[in-house]
């Protein structure tokens, strides 16, 4: 039986490329997306499929590199976090995920220093 | 990765944090801080900023205890753990000055090589709401 690790793996291989379609396909149509209201326009709740792409595609357009941490999950939550780097800025991304199933309905973003974050994005 | 991270270790000890939070006692969740844990609490509210060191932490977690009278409640929905990380899934609720709060929280913490939370941060599945609960 595939992992979530391991069917996110598949999915998100593309992503760093903008090909988000493979993951967004684990997602359920009405998916509610959380990220801190303290990090301007990549902040608030996305609510279903097309606001939550826009927010991975906006993620994309940062160009970071990125080197997977650790992935943790049981039958209906999956955690990853990720290292991101862009230049001389670097810092821990943490996602936490619940599935309904085998579809993502509920996910937070949650980098690990806000401040750090909005400096960085209004650069 | 191939672990049962529901029933790591960790977890377990995870759980053990949770029980000493909803008893109050101090001495205990200070045991599972590391000297120089870095606490994040996210929102904008008066208890929104950064904690950093055990003192500072175990501070915060007494002004939550006192704010609410106690109330606070931490519901886990799930608690996952592998030898770096764990995270937590909660419901979170609570009373405070006439004011109830119910919400969703994922919380993630790094750990290190003893096994002690060296950073901590959160977010709300209903940021505003929290931000109220504590304006």
């Amino acid at each position: 039986m595939t992992t979530i690790s391991e069917r996110f793996m598949g999915a998100a291989a593309g992503f760093s490329q903008g090909d988000l379609g493979p993951l967004m396909s684990m997602f359920a149509d009405d998916a509610v997306w959380h990220a801190p209201t303290s990090i301007g326009r990549f902040g608030g709740t996305y609510e279903g499929h097309d606001a939550i792409e826009g927010w991975f595609r906006s993620m994309v357009e940062l160009g970071f590199e990125v080197e997977l941490l650790d992935m943790l999950e049981d039958d209906s939550h999956f955690v990853f976090l990720l290292e991101v780097r862009n230049g001389d800025f670097e810092q821990v991304h943490a996602n936490a995920w619940r599935l309904d199933g085998d579809r993502f309905v509920e996910g937070w973003f949650l980098p690990d220093d806000v401040d750090a974050w909005n400096a960085f994005v209004d650069r | 990765m191939g672990q049962d991270h529901a029933n790591h270790p960790n977890a377990a000890r995870a759980r053990e944090y949770l029980d000493a939070f909803a008893s109050g006692d101090e001495e205990s969740v200070a045991s599972f801080l590391d000297d120089g844990i870095v606490w994040r609490v996210g929102g904008q509210h008066p208890l929104s900023g950064t904690y950093n060191g055990r003192e500072e932490v175990v501070g915060y977690l007494r002004r939550v205890r006192e704010e609410t009278g106690g109330t606070l409640a931490l519901e886990p929905e799930a608690v996952l753990a592998g030898d770096q990380h764990l995270a937590l899934f909660l419901g979170v609720r609570g009373q405070r000055q006439g004011r109830s709060l119910e919400a969703s929280m994922a919380q993630i913490v790094k750990l290190g090589p003893d096994g002690r939370w060296t950073e901590f941060w959160a977010l709300s599945g209903d940021q505003d709401a929290i931000d109220e609960f504590w304006s």
